[in-house]
Formats: structure tokens, sequence, C-alpha cells
């Protein structure tokens, strides 16, 4: 942990609750993709923001919080566990139970599976023509958009670990403490979701497109 | 033709990073602080019925130990004066005595047999002490547990 983190911490346990803002101010945002990677809706996302950052003020003002420990990491684990606990309570039961080649609903009832997903790139907002003009810029923000959307579509149990290791920044051994998950299924799901990535990606661009970008 | 793969997956490794974060909305913070505010308040006020709980607890093992010694002095001027004893609530006492003899004497024999098993050997006085601070520790820690961290599980579901 940080010191300006530890400092922070060590003023909350002293009685001084503004200096949470503090934390509030530097997590949220990072915080809210993973709930909304989870929850898919921002308004579920935040409810159970809100919940899991009072937890986390409880756990600091009670001491429960070791400082041992990586604050990101206890804070994201509250974060995934409220998440999931809201999941739960207000949506369908068979979460993460789908793979990322199978197909998928959203919560209007909309199939979502990875194939809807490239059909949608090929048919609407990405023409590929277009992308042989595009300069370098534009062909970057495309493929940004690209992985954006890919995110958005893919099962939880792979977006919520690419989103701990890219955004939250975590470690391999972070994640699978997190998720409470074996190291091994950690690493095989990013690379299977980058995999699949890649293949979205070479679908839409060509190789000599991709490396233009380095 | 690895060199080019590398640098997909670099560019891939890019992108992930760059990928949109999503931000909570503008009032996000002030309303999260206003509920902290309150779940501080709470908590303040949680710590003291705590303390109150912890001292009535106390008061209760103390008592319960306080009992317990002037049981064992009441039944030992009783014996000496038993000749002299008579009526009704003296004979209650006797038989309950007795009750809490008995299981007392089997605990305390069970404990000198397992004490003895490892090679020690205390008077039966020693053991009595042992057994009686055993005995109130748990009513203390059991009595902690349920009242204190069955309130603090119960706060921590959040309103």
């Amino acid at each position: 942990m940080n010191d300006l983190e530890l400092n922070i911490i060590r003023k909350i346990q002293a009685g001084k609750i503004d200096e949470f803002e503090e934390i509030v101010t530097r997590y949220k945002d990072k915080a809210m993709t993973l709930a909304m990677r989870i929850l898919k809706n921002s308004e579920d996302a935040e409810d159970a923001l809100q919940e899991a950052f009072i937890k986390t003020f409880r756990a600091i003002a009670d001491k429960q919080f070791e400082e041992r420990s990586k604050f990101s990491t206890y804070f994201y684990r509250i974060v995934y566990n409220t998440s999931i606990d809201f999941y739960k309570k207000h949506k369908a039961k068979n979460f993460n139970l789908i793979n990322i080649d199978d197909t998928r609903r959203n919560d209007d009832g909309e199939v979502t599976d990875i194939t809807a997903f490239e059909m949608k790139i090929d048919t609407g907002n990405y023409q590929i023509s277009s992308i042989y003009q595009a300069d370098r810029s534009t062909l970057d923000n495309q493929m940004q958009d690209v992985v954006n959307g890919f995110l958005e579509e893919i099962p939880e149990k792979y977006s919520t670990i690419l989103t701990l290791f890219y955004i939250n920044d975590l470690s391999h051994d972070e994640i699978a403490e997190t998720l409470k998950l074996p190291l091994g299924t950690v690493k095989n799901r990013i690379f299977r979701a980058k995999d699949k990535l890649k293949e979205v990606l070479m679908k839409k661009y060509s190789e000599t497109e991709i490396l233009e970008l380095i | 033709m690895r060199d080019k793969n590398k640098f997909i997956d670099e560019i891939i490794d890019a992108k992930l990073r760059k990928s949109s974060l999503k931000q909570a909305s503008g009032d996000f913070t002030s309303h999260l602080m206003k509920r902290i505010t309150a779940e501080n308040k709470a908590l303040m006020e949680e710590k003291k019925s705590d303390r109150v709980v912890k001292y009535i607890i106390g008061s209760f093992s103390f008592l319960m130990l306080a009992f317990t010694f002037a049981l064992g002095i009441i039944s030992k001027t009783a014996a000496v004066n038993t000749e002299e004893s008579t009526g009704v609530a003296f004979d209650t006492m006797q038989r309950s005595n007795t009750w809490i003899e008995t299981a007392f004497y089997y605990v305390q024999g069970f404990f000198a047999e397992a004490l003895s098993f490892f090679g020690v050997s205390l008077s039966s006085g020693s053991i009595n002490v042992i057994l009686v601070v055993v005995l109130v520790a748990v009513v203390y820690f059991v009595g902690e547990r349920l009242i204190i961290r069955g309130k603090m599980k119960q706060s921590m579901q959040v309103k």
C-alpha cells in the first residue's frame, strides 16, 4: 500500500471522515467500470458501488482492514462481492455459467453472443471499406470502439477478469485472490478472452492495418 | 511472424488498457459522503452501546466468579455447622449443592486425569480456580460473540 493511502486511512481512523472523499475520488471510476461489467446497468452499478464504499468505510473505521494487504485489492474484492450479491438479489440466477462462445441474452431478452456482436460490427457501425481510407487516428479510434464493444458483450466471467487486470491494475495472483479462483483459471480466461478479441479484430482489419498502430 | 504476433498482442494489451472507464454520476460523491457521515454517526453510537454491553457481560462474569467462590465457602462452612443447621431453605441449598458438586467433581476429576496424562499434577484447589476462570472466560467470549458480533453483522447489512 502506498504511503498516501496509508496516511488517508490513518486519518479516517482518527475520525477525519472527510478524508474518505479522497479515496472515493481516486477509485470511483475504476470501481464503477468493474461494477458495470457485472451488472450491465449504471443505476444498479452505482447502488452496488455506494454499498461497497460504505462497507469499505466501516472496515477502515473498525480497523478490520489490515494495513499489510494492498488497499486496492481489498477494495476491489468488496466491489466485486457486493456487485455479485446485488446481481444475485436482483437479477437472473444463472450468473457466470455461460462460456465465451455461448449465446446469452441481456435484460431485454436480446441475444448478445459474440457472433451477434461480430454481426453488429459487420452490418452497422464499422464500415470496413471506409477503414481503408481512414487515417491512423480514425483507425485507432475505431479499433478502440471495437475493443470497448467487445468488453461490453462478452460474458461477465471474462470481462470482469480483463477489467481487473487491465483497468484496475491487479496482478494475476491478486485477481485469483479476489475472485477466489485458481491462478491457472485466471490466466486461462485472460488468454482466451484476448484470443477471442484478436480473432474479432483480425476479421475486421488486415494485419497491416493493425500493425500500423504501433 | 513471431514478431508480428507479439506486436499485435501488444496493441491488444494497449487497447484493453485504454478501454473506456465508466463514470459514476455527478452527485455520486456528495450523496455517498452524506451516507458516510450518517454511517459514522451510527458507528459511534454502536461503539458506545458495545462498551455498555461489554461492561454488563464483564460484570456478570465477575458476579459469577464471586458467586462460585462464595458458594464454595458457604458449603465448607455448612459442612462444619451441619449438626446445628436445620430448616427447609438449608435443605434445598444442600440438595442443590450436592447436584452442583457432583457435576463439578466430575469435571474436576476429568480435568485432573487429563493433566496427569501430560505429567502435570495440581491440587484440587488450583484445578478449581482454573476451571472457574475457564468457565468465566467461556461465558464472556460466548456472550461477546453472540451479542456484539451479532450486532455488528446486523449493522453490516447496509441500508
